[in-house]
Order: structure tokens, then sequence, then C-alpha cells
């Protein structure tokens, strides 16, 4: 005789079979709480400050993410500040609207998005994967664990730098991105024949908001927060070896490229 | 040695200095100073904003550098920053141009005559620009004048398809009297023939009568012709008695005979006469009817023999229908086609 089944395996096997479907937002709710709790404990800072050996080691950050960053991040954006001229010029097809509103497009454009958005792509590649290589190494080599047995909270030590020297140069960087796109801009239109320099900047002043470079300065912050800390977070949980390693270096320039696109628009939303 | 401490300081250091002298260049300020500001009072800023251009003859000599309203949004404050080194006479006139809608509202400022200058304007001093229309306040003001043009437009397309349709309710009515008139006439030939169909009776009957009287007469003839001839043939002299006699005899009956006979005959006569009449008639009828149809000059031969007349009235009809509804709908459209016709004023 067949015995019915009781309501406890009832509950298991529902349980069992809706573990598929909790496990993509259970997997996503637990690592950003990983996250954010080693962010908390990274910037726990007053237990174990000591700010010479702090202030090195971000000096340091600060010029392999800002300064040697630099090249590449204007070669990124010379060739877009070009395209976006380029492109206005294309489509400039209508004889009523004067010439100079390339300007215009190439400030807007520039100063608002691409001097930003470009930039923090190029640091999620460089950076990011850097940062996430650097301290997946040390994790699964134990440095990490080394660091802990001398006493340093090794969360703060190695994070903390490279979160700071994000958050403040990623606005240099921003800076830099802004000039040599605009500057590449004004040269663009100069060599198409369509419209002079001259003309360029004129349209480029006729909507200028002092607000815009307010705006981009604060997102170059937002972004720089989000690659460095998003890459700290996947190479200190990198696991496995060389395998986990390169594991963590390719989540952390995915991770930092979406949670990007969602900062961008964040701050569109808020600040705009 | 350069340090990172010392290349962290620097790259800050001229991103600082990048950002503020990138600011005051893109917000049309003097980069070093050197410059001057005047405050030009206008009635309608015709969408002027900071940034723009201000030009002295056509020359750019500054920028706007604020735009703002004043008590009681009377008037509109415009501070101009003018470039270092540049002398704006006294009693210069200010006014605006451009089209906001294009984004190249500018600031134009004429100085007066030689006479009439005076001495060059310094920082802080204000100048009441003159007011000029705006494009749209332009084409607004022409706006009633165009619509009455577009209703003269109209009202001549009406007229015109009036027109038109007068013309082929004439021709349809040509064409309904015409075949009144046939109808007419074959009604009349109908009753003619049912009015007549007694005497048309009487008369074929009477033919009938003559024939067998003439018959008859025949008879009697061939037989007092064979009865003479035994006479003859038997006695000259009683026959010749025999015949006149028989000639007496029946001489009343032939008599009758021929006068019935002429006047049946002269009865038929008159009836064919006026049958012939009425063929003629019907006749002529039929080609005035056919050569009014088929003639290449005539509305009615235009109408049926040629179809393009149709086809263009309807399209007319059609695209002057469409134009309407299109009118009705996007009254705006019209007047942005009417651009061109808007400058010439």
């Amino acid at each position: 005789m067949e015995v019915p089944p009781s309501d406890a395996s009832l509950a298991a096997r529902v349980r069992a079979g809706c573990a598929p479907l909790w496990r993509i937002p259970g997997g996503l709710l637990q690592g950003f709480g990983a996250y954010c709790l080693l962010m908390a404990e990274a910037f726990n800072l007053p237990r174990d400050l000591r700010p010479s050996l702090y202030a090195r080691n971000l000096a340091t950050q600060m010029v392999q993410v800002g300064i040697d960053s630099i090249p590449i991040v204007s070669l990124a954006t010379a060739f877009s500040g070009g395209v976006v001229v380029v492109q206005a010029i294309y489509q400039l097809e209508n004889p009523l609207l004067p010439l100079s509103i390339v300007g215009t497009f190439a400030e807007q454009s520039i100063l608002l998005e691409l001097g930003t958005l470009v930039t923090a792509f190029v640091l999620c590649g460089r950076v990011g994967a850097r940062i996430a290589a650097e301290l997946g190494t040390m994790r699964v080599k134990e440095q990490i664990d080394a660091l802990e047995a001398m006493g340093l909270n090794s969360r703060s030590f190695l994070v903390v730098p490279r979160v700071l020297a994000g958050v403040l140069m990623f606005p240099v960087l921003y800076v830099v991105a802004a000039t040599v796109g605009m500057v590449m801009g004004g040269v663009v239109a100069e060599l198409s024949g369509v419209l002079t320099i001259q003309t360029y900047w004129e349209g480029a002043r006729l909507f200028f908001r002092p607000y815009d470079v307010f705006f981009g300065l604060v997102k170059s912050l937002v972004f720089g927060f989000v690659i460095t800390s998003i890459a700290c977070y996947t190479g200190y949980n990198a696991e496995g070896g060389a395998e986990g390693v390169g594991k963590a270096t390719t989540r952390a320039a995915v991770l930092g490229c979406v949670w990007v696109l969602f900062a961008d628009y964040a701050c569109a939303a808020l600040l705009l | 040695m350069l340090t990172n401490e010392i290349k962290v300081g620097l790259a800050v250091l001229l991103s600082a200095v990048v950002i503020f002298f990138g600011v005051r260049f893109l917000s049309g300020q003097s980069l070093f100073g050197g410059g001057y500001e005047v405050v030009a009072v206008f009635e309608d800023a015709q969408g002027l904003t900071s940034g723009a251009i201000v030009r002295l003859n056509g020359v750019r000599v500054g920028d706007v550098q604020e735009v703002r309203l004043g008590p009681n949004a009377r008037e509109v404050f415009v501070t101009l920053g003018i470039d270092g080194g540049v002398d704006i006479p006294r009693g210069s006139t200010i006014q605006t141009s451009g089209i906001s809608a294009l984004g190249e509202v500018a600031v134009e400022i004429t100085p007066p005559s030689g006479a009439d200058a005076g001495r060059p304007l310094v920082a802080g001093d204000t100048l009441r620009a003159v007011s000029t229309p705006d494009i749209f306040d332009l084409i607004a003001g022409e706006s009633n004048s165009l619509t009455a043009r577009a209703d003269t437009a109209l009202i001549g397309a009406v007229n015109t398809f009036t027109t038109l349709d007068e013309i082929l309710q004439n021709s349809g009515g040509d064409i309904e009297a015409v075949l009144a008139q046939l109808r007419f006439l074959t009604q009349a030939t109908v009753t003619l023939v049912t009015e007549e169909q007694g005497r048309i009776d009487r008369t074929l009957a009477s033919l009938e009568d003559a024939a067998a009287n003439a018959s008859a007469v025949s008879d009697r003839v061939g037989r007092n012709v064979e009865d003479l001839s035994v006479v003859v043939g038997n006695d000259v002299v009683a026959t010749s008695g025999t015949v006149r006699a028989l000639a007496e005899t029946n001489a009343d009956s032939v008599t009758a005979a021929v006068n019935n006979l002429s006047s049946a005959l002269r009865r038929a006569d008159e009836q064919l006469v006026e049958l012939r009449a009425l063929t003629q008639n019907l006749a002529s009828l039929s080609a005035d009817l056919d050569s009014t149809l088929n003639s290449p000059d005539g509305t009615l031969g235009l109408l049926l023999n040629d179809p393009s007349l149709y086809y263009n009235a309807n399209a007319a009809a059609a695209a002057l229908q469409q134009i309407l509804q299109d009118l009705q709908a996007e009254p705006g459209r019209y007047l942005r086609e009417l651009d061109g016709v808007v400058r010439v004023f």
C-alpha cells in the first residue's frame, strides 16, 4: 500500500523545486551584501589608521590609476571628439541650422557624456582589471592572509588606497578627456573644411553652462568609486588559483562596465 | 626626480587650472581679465542667452554674460562682457538680431554717426536697447493677410467648381430636354396612331371594299363581254340592244364602285402623306440628336465622348477636397509653406 507524502516532505520538495529560481537573485543579493560589507570594513579606518603607511600606498595607486592612464584616455577621447564632430557635420543637412551647432553638439556630448563614459570604459579595462588581478593574485598566494597575520586590516590596507585613488584621479582624467576631446573636435572641424575652428568654439560657447562641468566631475567621482571598488571586491574574493584570478579579472571588467552604465543613468536622472 | 606625490600634485593642479580657464573660455569671459561689462536694458530679450555673441558693426567684441529679468518683469537686464581695448561710443544703438529658434540670437551694437558719438562706455554703464520685432511676430502680423489670401484662393476654387457644376447641370438639362422631346414625339406618334386607328381601319376596309367591288365589276364585265360575244355571234342587232340594255342596267353600280374606289384612294393618299411627314420629323429629330451627341465641339458631345474631362473633373474635385481637409487639419503647415511669401513682406 502506497504511503501518502507527509507535509514535511512536500515542503522540502517545494523548496528543492524553487531553488533554481532563487539561485540568481539570491546570488546577486549575496554578492551585493558581501560587497557592502567589504566596503564598510575597509573604510572602518580609525581602528588601525596609520597615515604614513596609507599615504605612500595612496600616492602609488593614484599614479597607477590616474597618471599612467592619461595616454590611453587621451587617445580614446580624442577620437571620440573627432567622431562626434564628423557625425554632427554629416547630420547637419538642414541649411537653416547654423554651422556653429556642430560645436554645441560636441560640447554637450563630450562634457556631459563622452568625457566620463569613454574614460570609464577605458578604465574598467585598464584599472579595474589590473586591480582585480593584483588583489586576486595576493589572495591565491595567501599574501592577504599574511597581512592579516601581521596585524593589518587587509581590507583597509588594500582597498582604501585603490578606491580613493580612483575617486580622486578620475576627475583629473575627466578634465584631460574633456579637454582633449573638445580640442580634437575643433581640429577635426577645421580639417573638415565645412566650418572653421572659430565657428566651432562659438557653437561650443553658445549653450555652455558651468554646471555641465560640475555634472561631469560628479559623475567621474561616482565612476571612479564604482570601478575601483568593484575591482577590489572581485579581486579580494578571488579563489582557485590562476583560473580564479582570471575569472576575477573578467568579472571586474564586466561588472565595472555594467554598473557604470547604471550609475550613469542614476546621475543623469538625479542631477540633470 | 618626480616622485609619485609630485606627479599627482601636478596632475591635480593642472586639472584645476584647466577647469578654471576652460569654464571662463566657454562662458565667454576673458581668460585673463582686461574686459569690462556694460548693462543693456531690453523690453524683450528675444531668446537671448548667456554666451550669445556681441557684435560691434558686425565684428565680435564680446559675449552676453547674464540675462535676468528686472523688477516686476517689465524689463530684461542683459550684462554684456566687452573685450578689453574695444571702445563703444556712447549713444550707440543696441538691439538683438537672429532667430531664437535657430539658436543664433546675438546682440548688435551700431555706433552713432560721427557727430553724435560721445565718449566711450565704461564698466557699469547702462544702455537702453532698441526693441526689434521677432521674426515670428512678423509672421503673426502677416497671418491676417495670409488668411485673407487663402480665403480668396478658396473662394476662387469654390467658384470654379460651382461653375463647372452648373455646366454639368446645364448639360444634363440639355440631355433631359432632348430625351423629353423624343419621348414626347414617341408618345405623340403612338397617340396619333391610336387616335387614327379607326380611320386607318376604315380606310383599309374601304380599300378592301373597293377592291371587292372592282373585282365584282370586273366579273360582271367579263360575263357581259362573254354574253356580248355570244350575242354578237348570234345576232348583232339583238346583241347591241342587249348590250345597251345591260349597260343601262349596270351603269349606277359601276359609277358607285368607281366613286368608292376613288374616295378610298384619296383617303389612303392623305394618310400616307401624314405618315411620311411624321417619318420625316422623326428622322430629322434623330439626326439632330445624333449630331448633338457626336459633335466634338459641343459640351454634351465632349461630356459623352471625351473621358478626359470626366477624369480631370474627378481628379480636381478629389485634390481640392484633400487640400481643404489638409488645410483644416493643419493650417500651420500652410503658414510654414508660405514662409517665403511672408519674407517678401
